[in-house]
C-alpha cells in the first residue's frame, strides 16, 4: 500500500466518522463552517511532550472538541462519589494552562461540589481571575449548563463535572463546542465495574483519558519528601491512534508536563496483532470539529 | 377600599364565638362576636367554619397583588376584627386606562363578585375617607365616588369607627354620645388630644386630608411598565410567549429613549381565577436586547408548574422594570458577525451566558473566586457572583502548595505517628488504611483568635502533605499540639492534592 493511497482512505474514514459522530452532515456543513471560523481561538492544546503530542493525530487535544478525564480514583465507601480526586482536578487544571488564553476567552468549571480551591488551581499556573466556576446540583443541571457555555461562543474552555454520560448527551455538547469553537473537558468518575473500557459508558468524545496519580520521584537525598506531581495518563481511546499511557510529571517552573520515565510510556493494553501501525497516525495539518 | 365578610367562628374564654357572618346569616339576626352555642340555638341550619386568620392573610395579599391591573401601587390595609379585610389602591393617574374613575370601580366590583368575593369599594382623596366610606357609606351600593375634596361632606355623617379608631376609644366616645364623624367635627382640637389621645386627631386630619399618609405598597415600585389585556382569557404557552415578545419590544423602546438598560424585570401573569404569578429575572449589566431578556423569561416560565384548568387562563400581562441603569445608545450588532473576534461582543455574550447560568441555578452559584486575609486555608478565598468583583482583590499566587480540593468540612481520620511532631506514617479514613510513602511539613497554621465566631477546631493545626504508597496526596492537618499522652490530638483531613 503506497503512501497516497493511504491518505486517500484516511481522509474518506474521516469524511465518515463526521458525518456519523455528529450529523454534520444534515447541518449542511455549518457545524465545520463555525469550527473552521473559530479556528484561531481553538488551537489543539499541546502537551509540549513530543511522545504524547505525536501519539495524537492533531499533536496535541483538538480544541471545538469534547474530551473525557475519568477520574482513576475510588473515594472510600460513604465518601461522595461526585467528589473528583485532587489528581483528576490537577490535570485537568494542567491542560486548561497549556490551552492557554483562547482569544481572552474565560474558563467555566462546572462542579457538583463546591469543593474547588482556587490556590490549588493557580498553582498549576491557572489564572484565577479568567475562572468562573459554576455548581450544579444534578447531573442535568450540569449537563445543561456545560452545553450552554460550550454553545456559547465566548467562553475558551467548559470544565464539566459529570456523573455519568450517556451517547445522546456527549453527542449534544460535541455539537455545542463546534457550535462555540470552545474545548470541552467531561471529569467524569470511576466507573463501578473497573478500568476497562468495555465498561465506560459509549460516547463521540474525541479523546477519552483516564488520570490517576502516581507515585512522586524526589530528587536524591530528598526522598522522604514529596517530589513534583506526577500522574499515570492513559489513553484509552482516541480517533486515529491507539490506546497508550505514560506517566507525566508537572513542572511549575516551565508550566508544562515532562514525560516522567520512559520505562512508564507502555501500552495500557497489550497490542492486539497489527492495529499498531494502522491507526498510528501522522496528520500535523488535521483540522478536527 | 372594599371589604370581605364570611362566616367564620374562633375559640375564646367564652367559648365559640362568632368572628364574620355572610349575608344571609347576617338576615337571620347573627353578628359577629356572638356566642356559636347562641347562633345555634336561634338558627339551627347554621354552617359554621374554624376561622382562619392566617389564611384569611395570605387570600388578602394575593387579592391585593390581584389589584395590581388597576394600579402597580396596593397594600393591604388589614384584617379587621369582624372577620374583613381591605386592601389600598392608589389609582392616581391609572383612572384613564379603563376611562373614568367611575368605570374603574364598576369594573373592579364586577370582578371581585366574579370571583366570589362580596366586596365594597371608594374613591376618595385621601386614604382614611376612602376607607370610611367603603365601610361606612350609606345606600346599597357597592361603589362609594366621593368628589374631589369632598371628604369632609361625605364623612360628616358617617360612624367615628369609621376613622379606624381603637374598638375601646370608639366605646368610651360613644358613651359620651359623639356617635357621627360630624360630633368630633364640632368639637375644638385641642381638647380631643388631650382627653383622647394624640391618634383621635391625627385619624381625622388624615381622613380629611390636612396631612398625609404614606403608605408603603407591596411590591416594589416598577418604574416603568407595561401591559397586555386579553378579552379572551389565553392558556397556550406559544400565545403567551407571542405576547411577552411584543410587551418587550415595547419596552425596548421606551428605555431606548430614556437612554436605560434592564437589570430587573418583574413579569406578572394575571390569571382568570384571581391569583397572580411574578416571574423575576436579574441581569448583571443593563441590557435593552430584547431576545436575551426574552430567554432569560422564557427559562423561567418553562419551569413554572403547570395545571392546566379553565381557572389557570392569563387574562393580563405586565412587565414592569423594577431596577434599570443607564445604558447609552448604541448601534445593534450586525446579523452573523463572528462573535469569537471582536472583544466587546464577546463581553456582553459572556454576560448573557452568566446571567443565563445564573437565572436557572442560582446568583450564589455562579462565581468567581476573590481574596481574603486570612490564615486558615478555607477562608482565603470568597466566592462572589461572576463578573462584579473588583480585579483589584485578586487572589495572589500561594506561597506553598495547596490543594486543588478543599472539603468544606474536614474529614475525620486517625493517623499514626511514631514520634509526636512527625509527619504520620499511616492513616485510616472511613474504614481505608493509606500508607504514607513520603511527607511535607508541618505547616503551622495558627488560629485567629481575633475572631469572634467560632471555626471547626477553635486551635492550632499543623499541616502535612502526604503521598501513599500509590502516589494520592493528601492533606492532613493535627488539631492541636501534643499535650498529654491520654488525649492525643484529633487528625484531619482537609484537601486533595493533585
Amino acid at each position: 500500500m503506497n503512501k497516497a493511497m493511504l491518505e486517500t482512505l484516511r481522509q474518506q474514514i474521516a469524511a465518515i466518522e463526521r458525518a456519523g459522530w455528529t450529523g454534520a452532515s444534515r447541518l449542511g456543513g455549518q457545524a465545520g463552517l463555525l469550527a473552521a471560523n473559530n479556528g484561531a481561538a481553538a488551537p489543539a492544546v499541546r502537551f509540549g511532550v513530543a511522545a504524547v503530542d505525536g501519539h495524537l493525530p492533531w499533536r496535541g487535544l483538538p480544541g471545538g472538541c469534547l474530551h473525557e478525564v475519568n477520574d482513576g480514583w475510588r473515594p472510600p465507601r460513604g465518601f461522595s462519589r461526585r467528589q473528583p480526586s485532587g489528581a483528576a482536578t490537577g490535570f485537568v487544571a494542567a491542560l486548561l494552562t497549556r490551552a492557554g488564553k483562547r482569544g481572552g476567552r474565560p474558563v467555566v468549571w462546572i462542579t457538583g461540589q463546591e469543593t474547588l480551591h482556587a490556590a490549588g488551581l493557580m498553582g498549576f499556573g491557572l489564572a484565577a481571575e479568567t475562572l468562573i466556576a459554576v455548581t450544579a446540583s444534578d447531573r442535568d443541571e450540569a449537563l445543561w449548563a456545560m452545553e450552554e457555555s460550550l454553545r456559547a461562543g465566548c467562553v475558551g474552555t467548559v470544565v464539566g463535572e459529570v456523573p455519568q454520560v450517556d451517547l445522546t448527551a456527549s453527542r449534544r455538547l460535541q455539537l455545542a463546542a463546534e457550535a462555540g469553537g470552545s474545548l470541552g473537558i467531561l471529569l467524569l468518575p470511576d466507573t463501578p465495574q473497573g478500568h476497562e473500557e468495555v465498561s465506560l459508558a459509549p460516547s463521540v468524545a474525541v479523546t477519552r483519558w483516564r488520570i490517576t496519580a502516581a507515585p512522586s520521584a524526589p530528587a536524591r537525598g530528598l526522598e522522604k519528601l514529596v517530589g513534583p506531581t506526577r500522574w499515570q495518563a492513559s489513553l484509552l481511546r482516541c480517533r486515529g491512534a491507539v490506546p497508550r499511557s505514560w506517566c507525566l510529571e508537572w513542572c511549575c517552573e516551565t508550566r508544562g508536563f515532562a514525560l516522567a520515565t520512559p520505562l512508564s510510556d507502555r501500552p495500557v493494553v497489550p497490542a492486539a496483532g497489527s492495529t499498531g501501525t494502522v491507526a498510528r497516525t501522522d496528520r500535523p495539518h488535521a483540522v478536527a470539529g | 377600599m372594599m371589604d370581605s365578610t364570611k362566616l367564620a367562628a374562633r375559640g375564646g374564654h367564652t367559648g365559640l364565638r362568632l368572628i364574620a357572618v355572610n349575608g344571609a346569616a347576617a338576615d337571620a339576626g347573627l353578628y359577629p362576636g356572638k356566642s356559636l352555642a347562641d347562633a345555634r340555638a336561634l338558627e339551627p341550619g347554621l354552617h359554621a367554619v374554624e376561622a382562619d386568620p392566617v389564611g384569611d392573610s395570605r387570600a388578602l395579599a394575593g387579592l391585593a397583588d390581584w389589584c395590581g391591573r388597576y394600579s402597580p401601587w396596593t397594600a393591604v390595609a388589614g384584617l379587621e376584627a369582624d372577620g374583613s379585610g381591605g386592601i389600598w389602591i392608589d389609582v392616581s393617574g391609572c383612572a384613564h386606562l379603563f376611562g373614568s374613575e367611575t368605570a374603574l370601580l364598576a369594573d373592579l366590583t364586577g370582578r371581585l363578585a366574579g370571583l366570589g368575593y362580596s366586596a365594597r369599594a371608594a374613591v376618595a382623596d385621601t386614604p382614611g375617607a376612602a376607607w370610611a366610606v367603603a365601610r361606612y357609606g350609606h345606600g346599597d351600593s357597592a361603589s362609594h365616588l366621593v368628589p374631589i375634596g369632598g371628604q369632609e361632606a361625605a364623612l360628616r355623617d358617617l360612624p367615628i369607627a369609621g376613622l379606624r379608631l381603637p374598638a375601646a376609644l370608639v366605646g368610651d366616645l360613644d358613651r359620651l354620645g359623639l356617635r357621627q364623624i360630624g360630633d368630633l367635627l364640632a368639637l375644638p382640637r385641642g381638647g380631643l388630644a388631650a382627653r383622647f389621645g394624640a391618634v383621635l386627631p391625627q385619624r381625622m386630619d388624615q381622613a380629611l386630608g390636612r396631612i398625609s399618609e404614606p403608605i408603603s405598597p407591596r411590591q416594589p415600585q416598577p418604574s416603568l411598565r407595561v401591559r397586555m389585556n386579553f378579552p379572551e382569557p389565553v392558556g397556550r404557552p406559544e400565545d403567551i410567549a407571542a405576547a411577552v415578545e411584543q410587551l418587550l419590544d415595547l419596552l425596548m423602546k421606551k428605555l431606548d429613549e430614556l437612554g436605560r438598560g434592564v437589570r430587573r424585570l418583574v413579569l406578572s401573569l394575571n390569571r382568570s381565577d384571581g391569583r397572580v404569578d411574578h416571574v423575576e429575572i436579574m441581569t448583571n449589566r443593563a441590557s435593552r436586547d430584547a431576545v436575551h431578556l426574552w430567554r432569560l423569561l422564557q427559562e423561567k416560565l418553562d419551569r413554572m408548574p403547570e395545571d392546566t384548568g379553565a381557572d389557570n387562563l392569563v387574562d393580563l400581562l405586565i412587565l414592569g422594570v423594577s431596577r434599570s441603569e443607564p445604558l447609552a445608545a448604541r448601534q445593534t450588532k450586525l446579523a452573523g458577525e463572528p462573535n469569537a473576534n471582536s472583544a466587546p461582543v464577546s463581553q456582553t455574550a459572556l454576560a448573557g451566558l452568566v446571567d443565563r447560568l445564573s437565572n436557572r441555578l442560582g446568583g450564589e452559584r455562579v462565581v468567581q473566586f476573590r481574596a481574603r486575609e486570612s490564615h486558615l486555608p478555607e477562608r482565603t478565598q470568597v466566592a462572589v457572583a461572576a463578573l462584579t468583583a473588583r480585579l483589584a482583590t485578586a487572589l495572589p499566587a500561594p506561597e506553598r502548595p495547596r490543594p486543588t480540593r478543599l472539603l468544606s468540612r474536614p474529614e475525620p481520620v486517625t493517623a499514626v505517628a511514631p514520634v509526636p511532631d512527625d509527619p504520620p506514617v499511616l492513616f485510616r479514613w472511613r474504614g481505608r488504611r493509606y500508607r504514607i510513602a513520603r511527607a511535607d511539613g508541618p505547616e503551622r497554621l495558627e488560629a485567629e483568635w481575633w475572631r469572634a465566631t467560632a471555626f471547626l477546631g477553635e486551635e492550632t493545626r499543623d499541616y502535612y502533605r502526604v503521598e501513599d504508597d500509590a502516589g494520592q496526596r493528601f492533606w492532613l492537618y493535627r488539631a492541636g499540639l501534643y499535650q498529654s499522652e491520654s488525649s492525643p490530638p484529633q487528625w484531619f483531613l482537609h484537601g486533595l492534592f493533585a
